[in-house]
């Protein structure tokens, strides 16, 4: 928080603010083969891993956009994912396989047959325009009844999904899409994301969205529409978390409205809260140390033989250490006194009005990122 | 000289890792009354919070009634008979200005018989006495008062536990002169009832009016310590009010 | 006209659940700043105790108060050891953290319990259904009522005629003021878990007497259903809780008796979508402070 603080009060010139963008980008790079190496060792489907680590460390920079520029911790972006990739899966399935699954389809899009780069922009349209529908009652919101209500547009979309039998084949598996997702689509869109999220935090909108988080009051007696500047974010985020979810559409070929619901949000808060709501370098750790634990814990749920003994670690150990992660992270005590290292001679009546050392509520995801001294670029 | 009922001894304290009160003492008597005087962001409001309990002391201790309370957490405090009239006032807004003197009676007491109902209802009257407006608006929000009425139900609920010292931190900030000088003339005659007071302004000739001690904090030191009676006259207090750097200006 | 009453009569027996969640949640939150996430998974952590003591044998007289007692003791138990360490009122990292909980408590459930739904102890007395007049209303939907008005009642009580009532409340607004008053925080807190157990309790009882079975995945749905009650009717407001569970419940009731047959399966889309528009009229909710000063 701190750190972020004096990055955006410095008055960098052209050269860098290149830098600044290339850094993420070179850790992305980073990432990605890091990720290479590990997916290498790990087993010898590297590539499916790959995937998958690429996909998780996308969709958690794109929740980091809106997360981080807000305050508000979305636990719905699983309802643009959902919406990215069932657009991306409707725009390009088969034409023959549309007349057998999807015979209900209405006008153009049961003729239509795009390829993979339009069928992600859809994706994104999708979800963005999603966002654009549904953000205004959000963004209204703050602290903990804005992430209810983001919990809330995931039931909706949810049920909306599983019952919108003619687009798509209600609670059946929506299956058929075109296998087309590669680690080139998936380190560009990786990239882009970081790129995207970068420029955004750097530019004027981007600032208006971080003063209206830190003090939305303050912000708007200088003008900033506060509306507005936890909008954009919403919708750049939900576009970035659609285009995961046609790559995600593209990988698995087939899904369900069920595979983007509260339980696959749940990793992805765990990566962000990891690294950092605010560092994009810290986001993409933490999707590298959950999504390796969840292979590792996969792995011992499956069960191994040590000699003719058969071990298997205890069923949802995954989604157990998780929870204890998310805990433990948390309640630790390094994020706990962080907020009472803050403070005024004499404090205000309004802030003497919290307990004792508490500070911001909203900027406390920032203050543990800050504890646990998440990298920041 | 009988002893005193409250006294503190080098009292440092301070938020994160700065100290914000540095090494202060200070002594007061049954019945005695100080001001604490400064300019904002001295440490004053700091002060008396730490002296309630709501900071911790970071050195230096105090006692009560002849007890050690160093340690003591705010609770313990206010059921000694320490109570603090916050800065802003803090009124419970959610609750009705019945249920604010209620609340400030606290049920226990350590050495001394706990508050019977009997005696809550009697202490109720007495607040309803003092102050008719209370009464009239008793099953009203507290927060529908205005600011003068407000600081009086503050003052009000923090008799309600019967203390021995009562702290009033900036007893007429925000209000209008009139108003101030109804709620001066209330702790006037809480202190010729023998009420032992500390009086937090940031510069009153009111609080000098009131008190028999003066203490002037700057910087989160005490920089001047006396008896009202032999305060230095108006120019030297400014100077020892603002610190030196100013005294040219003052002096030219 | 008996159709209305139907939906009155069905509105009034949801609406005393989900009001008696939205309160269970609101205690907490009032007094920590928790949203509790984790609540639905604490009420079928209860419900299987209640299973379990059920199956050595205990009669319902002796099951239903060994229940509650295994409720609070829960409930307490998760405030001291898991929310209380957050410390402060940081809503935010309360929140996640109860995320945190409900992921393990399930994750624990489905390891001591299994996936397989288990049969929950319902007396037949409780199934019978009166018919009146053409309206039709079970003895457990009575109970259900009857119990939310004594618990309703005596919280009312409890919250405006008490000291510990005041204390309670004092705190949820300014606990550091309260402190002052040598009202405790940390006797509120514990106050509150209380009281949520006591409520949690009864809904787990209610709740899965009409529901059937007890699955370690139940608690969503119910958590689900005290968000929406709680967002409805303002956090952090009791009025505000009972009003919003009513809300919903009438709202549900109309929906699954009017709504046409094919999109009875976006119930609870239709009531999110009615949280989301009133939200946009009225941020701070039906009874609810206003949360963000800006708007």
């Amino acid at each position: 928080m701190i750190t972020l603080r004096l990055r955006a009060d410095r008055d960098f010139g052209r050269v860098p603010f290149l830098l600044s963008i290339a850094s993420p980008v070179l850790v992305s790079l980073v990432v990605v083969l890091a990720v290479l190496s590990l997916g290498f060792m790990l087993r010898g489907q590297k590539d499916e891993i790959i995937l998958v680590f690429g996909i998780n460390a996308l969709l958690v920079v794109a929740l980091q956009v809106f997360v981080g520029s807000t305050g508000i911790v979305s636990f719905g972006h699983m309802a643009f994912m959902a919406i990215g990739a069932y657009a991306a899966g409707i725009v390009s399935l088969p034409v023959g396989l549309k007349a057998a699954l999807l015979p209900d389809l209405p006008g153009v899009l049961k003729t239509i047959e795009l390829p993979m780069f339009p069928s992600l922009v859809v994706a994104m349209i999708a979800a963005a325009a999603a966002a654009a529908i549904i953000g205004p009652a959000i963004v209204r919101l703050t602290g903990p009844a804005a992430a209810v209500v983001t919990l809330g547009l995931l039931v909706i979309v949810n049920q909306v999904l599983r019952h919108a039998k003619e687009l798509t084949r209600g609670t059946q598996t929506f299956s058929g899409v075109p296998k087309t997702t590669t680690f080139a689509w998936v380190f560009s869109a990786l990239v882009l994301a970081v790129l995207v999220a970068a420029l955004f935090k750097w530019s004027s909108a981007g600032l208006k969205s971080r003063m209206a988080r830190d003090d939305p009051l303050a912000a708007e007696t200088c003008g900033v529409n506060v509306t507005m500047a936890r909008l954009v974010p919403l919708v750049l985020s939900a576009a970035l978390t659609g285009l995961a979810g046609g790559l995600w559409a593209h990988y698995l070929t087939a899904f369900q409205a069920n595979s983007f619901y509260v339980a696959q949000a749940v990793p992805v808060i765990a990566m962000l809260i990891l690294g950092g709501a605010t560092s994009i370098t810290g986001g993409m750790l933490g999707a590298i140390i959950v999504s390796t634990w969840a292979e590792i814990t996969r792995f011992l749920e499956a069960g191994f033989e040590v000699g003719s003994l058969h071990l298997a670690a205890p069923r949802d150990l995954g989604n157990l250490t998780l929870g204890l992660a998310l805990i433990l992270l948390v309640t630790s005590p390094a994020s706990r006194d962080h907020g009472a290292e803050r403070g005024d001679a004499e404090p205000c009546p309004a802030c003497s009005a919290d307990w004792p050392s508490s500070g911001d509520p909203e900027l406390e995801v920032e203050r543990i990122a800050q504890a646990l001294r998440g990298p920041v670029w | 000289m009988p002893e005193p009922l409250l006294s503190v001894h080098g009292l440092v304290t301070g938020y994160g890792p700065n100290a914000v009160v540095e090494q202060v003492d200070l002594s007061l008597c049954p019945g005695e009354s100080v001001a604490l005087l400064g300019v904002n962001g001295a440490g004053k409001t700091t002060l008396v919070s730490t002296i309630a309990g709501l900071n911790p002391l970071w050195s230096g201790s105090m006692t009560f009634r002849g007890d050690t309370v160093t340690k003591a957490g705010p609770e313990a405090r206010a059921t000694m008979g320490i109570s603090l009239c916050p800065e802003g006032r803090q009124i419970f807004t959610s609750l009705t200005v019945e249920e604010n003197l209620l609340i400030g009676a606290t049920p226990s007491r350590r050495r001394r018989p706990a508050a019977t109902a009997a005696q809550v209802q009697e202490r109720l009257a007495r607040s309803y006495e003092r102050f008719p407006i209370l009464k009239e608006r008793r099953h009203g929000g507290g927060g529908q008062l205005s600011g003068g009425e407000q600081q009086m139900l503050a003052i009000a609920r923090a008799l309600m536990s019967a203390p021995e010292l009562l702290m009033v931190d900036e007893p007429s900030m925000g209000l209008a002169p009139a108003v101030a000088s109804t709620v001066y003339g209330l702790l006037r005659e809480l202190k010729r009832e023998g009420l032992a007071m500390i009086v937090v302004e940031e510069s009153s000739n009111r609080a000098l009016g009131l008190v028999d001690q003066c203490i002037v904090l700057r910087g989160g030191r005490s920089v001047l310590s006396a008896p009202v009676g032999e305060l230095p006259d108006h120019a030297t207090l400014l100077e020892v009010y603002l610190g030196s750097s100013t005294s040219e200006e003052v002096t030219s | 006209m008996t159709g209305f009453l139907q939906v009155f009569l069905d509105g009034l027996s949801l609406g005393s659940s989900y009001s008696l969640l939205a309160l269970g949640l609101t205690m907490v939150f009032g007094v920590l700043g928790l949203v509790n996430f984790a609540f639905g998974d604490m009420i079928v952590w209860t419900a299987f105790l209640a299973v379990e003591l059920t199956s050595i044998g205990l009669p319902l007289p002796a099951v239903i108060p060994l229940t509650l007692v295994g409720s609070v003791a829960l409930s307490m138990f998760v405030g001291e050891v898991v929310f209380r360490r957050v410390g402060t009122q940081n809503p935010l990292s309360l929140l996640l953290v109860s995320f945190g909980l409900s992921l393990v408590l399930v994750a624990l459930a489905v390891q001591v319990f299994g996936e397989l739904a288990l049969m929950f102890p319902s007396p037949t007395a409780l199934n019978t259904v009166l018919q009146v007049d053409g309206l039709q209303i079970s003895m457990l939907s009575l109970v259900n009522v009857a119990v939310a008005a004594v618990i309703l009642a005596a919280l009312f009580v409890l919250l405006n005629r008490s000291r510990l009532g005041l204390a309670l409340r004092a705190t949820a607004e300014n606990a550091r003021t309260a402190r002052l008053m040598a009202v405790r925080p940390k006797s509120m807190v514990r106050l509150s878990f209380a009281i949520t157990g006591v409520i949690g309790g009864v809904i787990a009882l209610l709740w899965f007497m009409k529901v059937g079975t007890v699955t370690p995945r139940s608690g969503l749905d119910i958590t689900l259903k005290a968000f929406i009650a709680l967002v409805i009717g303002g956090l952090g407001s009791a009025r505000g809780a009972v009003a919003g569970g009513f809300a919903l419940g009438f709202a549900e009731a109309a929906l699954a008796s009017w709504l046409p047959v094919d999109l009875r399966g976006l119930q609870q889309a239709l009531a999110f979508v009615v949280v989301v528009i009133l939200l946009v009229l009225r941020p701070q909710g039906i009874g609810g402070r206003l949360l963000d000063v800006s708007r």
